[in-house]
């Protein structure tokens, strides 16, 4: 069996930005498409990882709601990374995210990267 | 303060809220102040810490001797 390819999607855009609608529906077809996806959420794309936060943003109405997006991505075997002082600067505690989020920052992230993978940032 | 650690630490570092890139650059920076085969302990109070310190010791070649958060310590390893 061939090896998985590696991704790694480096997500800056809130709530308010269409651009991580993009993203999620990005990482969410690569999820799908037997690749090994990494979400690092980083500045605004903080936010997504926020407990309840994407259950009410929608920033492209025509992309299925980013909610629904982040449970197929999970579900295809999907990894979120948060990055640390971006969460601390909201006041994000590890209890203020969704469980299928990690604390973790450019270290791991960049682990991927030296590994092969490909990357792509909003 | 320390902890009763039983190897021989050459430097410490507080690091208190340093996270993600700080962090990692702290590290290299004070393990460039180490001879190789020295021990650097860290203290963080970063939420990170636990899997980004063990990541960058993968890449860098350092060896983590020891991680239990806030506490880590790591030997320089001759590049």
């Amino acid at each position: 069996m061939a090896q998985r390819k590696k991704l790694v999607i480096v997500n800056s855009r809130g709530l308010d930005d269409e651009r991580s609608s993009v993203a999620w529906s990005i990482a969410n077809t690569a999820a799908a498409s037997q690749m090994d996806v990494t979400v690092f959420l980083v500045a605004a794309g903080a936010d997504w990882a926020r407990k309840g936060a994407a259950e009410v943003a929608r920033p492209n109405p025509m992309d299925p709601p980013v909610a629904q997006m982040m449970r197929s991505f999970l579900g295809n075997g999907g990894r979120i990374l948060v990055c640390p002082p971006c969460a601390k600067v909201r006041g994000y505690a590890v209890d203020a995210l969704i469980d299928s989020a990690t604390l973790a920052g450019a270290p791991v992230m960049l682990e991927e990267i030296a590994s092969g993978a490909a990357s792509l940032s909003f | 303060m320390t902890t009763n650690h039983p190897l021989r630490i050459a430097k410490h570092w507080d690091a208190g809220d340093a996270g993600c890139g700080e962090l990692i650059v702290g590290a290299k920076q004070r393990l460039g102040e180490v001879h190789a085969g020295q021990l650097l302990e860290i203290r963080t109070r970063d939420a990170g810490a636990p899997v980004d310190l063990p990541a960058w010791c993968r890449m860098s070649g350092h060896e983590l001797v020891g991680a239990h958060h806030p506490v880590y310590v790591i030997r320089k390893v001759n590049q």
